[in-house]
């Protein structure tokens, strides 16, 4: 797939290949990976375990540099950034929610969410906070302000860390299994917060999941399988078309 | 917030930040004690020669104390060294052995000699520093031994020196120096008594030769010749070897440098022989001039017989001793400013400048140097291991620090500014419990409070900054293992 470096499109993975060396030989991960985001798109990425999800999703937030193609994020080329650069990406760019939320233990739930904003030198110290405390609200966990994430619900937890991915209003956001780790009540909270983020913010979001009714909330769906994309499918048209044949 | 977060985190990893604040304590500790001592004089230090000198600080009139080496012959107006006539009127060979070979050193300033019984003005009682407990001149008179042996009547010099028992007993323990007999009591005052030294050198005699000095059992007494004193001439004596007086002294014992190194000899034969075990001990190493040691009291009434009368004998060396030793190095610095033209050194430093005249590295120095980089090193390793634990128990949170934005460096300077933490208060701990008992032993010594605080002061900037240096250095490595970590790597790990 030819690279398209216009912001059309605010993520592209072309021809993008993972291999990782373990002591049974090669693994490959990924292979070959062609996907196109644009902006406010809330694409479901797919697939069984052990079929690239993760590993997708971790070269597309510049977790990890692939072994052949390249990533863009809004035209830029991954692969020639310093890492001062990527961090800088990673800081204002794109935000990352992971399966087990991986908050920092030893901070409350509003230091969560305010040490990214930590990083915009742009921001009063008191704007800083002031953003936090309406993140925690936007998330409904206002009173819960002074909690250690070990006194927090699983649920709790992961709104802590969606706040925290929105904090600096990233173009994209990234999301492995948010609702992996969850029982079906707090998944549905969870993908309803995702879910409205993308609606009335028109926030890009990625989530990478093996669960259909969280896939099924997003308006584009990539199959991913043995590392290849069996199927990109626009499920707004395919709703459509649906009502269409009723 | 980086500070925050590691002020945190160390508050947070308490157990492994105690292991090593400790270590980092142990080093400062250590180093704060070596520099404390260093301000002032070790008890230990230099003991032997402090023994038999009598002395902690010595001084000299004029500028003495230059190397043979460092004087050509003839240029300029010299002194002639030479021990072997027994000229040698000053201590000051004990510590530059170099001396004893004939040589030359420059002569004094001015004033070759201190009036023996009238003590310089910044010596006086009611001037004196207030660490300083006695001052005394040294008293020496040339002798020579004569002694018949098998081979015939030899003669060597050995001059008299008199010491004050009562500081020897007091201030000192000379007993270990004494390997045959005993040392001079208060008993002895007055009496015509010697303590003997043997001749120079060390090696092992052979077996059958007999001691060419007097041995209390051997020798019940030993008959030394002093010249009389003729007068004064250019500052110097002018000793009347014509008009000696033979003087004889009950010989009550033998001193040596060394202990444990006895020479073994035959009570019935006077030889050197084999023990049971037929070894053949070495001789012990003695000092490098011949002295006969008398009570003082005794040397004053051998003056009294060879000195024109009222004739003030005139000291080439006063010896001070301190009541204390703390800070041994400032008083002789303060008399030194006091003494203009003179000599003044503690007794380590002018050993110092004797081994350094051979070639010898000061010991005592070199293992303080040594122990305390071996202190630094095991502080550094327990802060690396500790660190390295650490960080590997903190994986996951530096991967979502670094996932939320945070750079490699950033992560780098994290682990250092804990590192730096540990440092900063280990040092001050350690700094801090040493110097109280330093500080504790220094009011003791009368030290005023604003020489303690400046010294606190530099002695703390000293440690402080060194302990916070060594550990940003150690803290480097754990530091760059954390940045180099890959956040994917160990987000699938946790």
């Amino acid at each position: 797939m030819t690279k398209d470096k216009s912001t059309d499109f605010v993520l592209q993975a072309c021809d993008v290949s993972k291999h990782y060396r373990t002591t049974a030989g090669e693994v490959r991960a990924v292979k070959e990976v062609n996907l196109r985001i644009r902006e406010g798109e809330f694409v479901a990425i797919m697939g069984p375990s052990g079929s690239g999800k993760t590993t997708l999703l971790s070269m597309l937030g510049a977790l990890e540099s692939p072994t052949e193609g390249e990533v863009l994020l809004q035209g830029r080329d991954l692969g020639r950034l310093r890492s001062r650069e990527l961090a800088m990406l990673r800081r204002f760019q794109l935000g990352f929610i992971f399966q087990s939320f991986y908050l920092v233990d030893h901070l409350t739930a509003f230091e969560n969410i305010r040490f990214p904003l930590g990083f915009n030198v742009k921001m009063e110290p008191g704007e800083r906070d002031d953003r936090a405390v309406r993140l925690l609200g936007m998330v409904g966990l206002a009173d819960r302000s002074d909690h250690f994430p070990r006194q927090l619900s699983g649920g709790e937890q992961q709104r802590v860390a969606i706040a925290r991915a929105m904090a600096n209003e990233p173009a994209v956001i990234l999301a492995d299994e948010p609702t992996g780790n969850l029982d079906q009540r707090s998944g549905n909270e969870i993908m309803d917060a995702l879910e409205d983020l993308n609606q009335r913010l028109k926030q890009t979001l990625v989530v990478v999941t093996h669960d259909e009714q969280v896939a099924r909330r997003a308006r584009r769906l990539v199959l991913l399988e043995d590392g290849q994309v069996m199927e990109d499918r626009d499920l707004v048209t395919d709703a459509a078309d649906m009502n269409m044949e009723r | 917030m980086l500070w925050q977060l590691a002020v945190r985190n160390v508050r947070r990893n308490w157990s492994q930040t105690l292991l090593g604040l400790i270590g980092v304590a142990i080093a400062a500790g250590v180093m704060t004690a070596s520099l404390s001592l260093g301000a002032g004089y070790p008890e230990v230090s230099h003991v032997e020669h402090r023994s038999l000198t009598g002395a902690d600080i010595l001084i000299y009139p004029g500028r003495l104390g230059v190397g043979v080496h460092d004087a050509a012959e003839g240029a300029g107006e010299q002194w002639r060294w030479s021990m072997r006539r027994g000229e040698v009127l000053s201590d000051l060979s004990f510590f530059q052995p170099d001396l004893y070979e004939d040589g030359y050193i420059h002569p004094p300033d001015d004033s070759a000699y201190f009036d023996a019984e009238a003590l310089p003005e910044p010596l006086l009682p009611e001037m004196r520093p207030a660490e300083v407990a006695d001052v005394h001149p040294l008293l020496k008179l040339p002798g020579r031994v004569v002694m018949d042996t098998p081979s015939g009547t030899k003669v060597h010099p050995a001059p008299l020196r008199a010491r004050d028992v009562q500081i020897d007993h007091e201030r000192r323990d000379v007993t270990p120096y004494v390997y045959r007999g005993r040392w001079l009591d208060a008993d002895d005052a007055g009496e015509y008594v010697a303590l003997m030294q043997g001749p120079r050198g060390s090696g092992v005699p052979a077996e059958g030769t007999r001691p060419q000095y007097p041995v209390p059992g051997l020798h019940d007494s030993v008959t030394v010749q002093v010249p009389s004193l003729a007068g004064y001439a250019d500052g110097h004596p002018v000793w009347n070897w014509d008009d000696a007086r033979s003087i004889k002294l009950q010989v009550i014992g033998l001193f040596s440098f060394r202990v444990g190194e006895k020479p073994y000899i035959d009570e019935e034969t006077g030889s050197y022989v084999r023990d049971s075990e037929g070894k053949m001990e070495m001789v012990p190493k003695y000092l490098e001039t011949e002295d006969i040691f008398i009570p003082e009291e005794t040397w004053w009434a051998i003056w009294e017989e060879i000195a024109p009368e009222g004739t003030s004998p005139r000291a080439y060396q006063f010896n001070v001793v301190l009541h204390d030793m703390a800070r041994a190095e400032q008083v002789a610095e303060d008399l030194a400013g006091g003494l203009p033209g003179s000599t003044v050194r503690s007794v380590p430093e002018q050993v110092m400048i004797g081994q350094r005249a051979r070639g010898q590295a000061g010991v005592p120095a070199d293992m303080s140097t040594v122990l305390l980089i071996a202190m630094f090193l095991v502080a550094g390793l327990l802060l690396v291991a500790n660190m390295y634990v650490l960080i590997m128990q903190r994986r996951k949170e530096m991967a979502i620090l670094k996932a939320v934005g945070m750079s490699g460096i950033q992560v780098m300077g994290l682990i250092l500014v804990e590192v730096l933490f540990i440092g900063l208060a280990g040092a001050l701990l350690g700094f801090t419990a040493v110097r109280l008992v330093v500080t504790g032993v220094l009011l003791v010594s009368e030290v005023t409070a604003a020489e303690i605080g400046l010294l606190t002061l530099q002695t703390g900037a000293l440690v402080v900054g060194s302990s916070t240096l060594m550990a940003a250095l150690f803290g480097v490595l754990p530091a760059y293992l954390a940045m180099k970590q890959t956040t994917m790597e160990v987000l699938r790990d946790a």
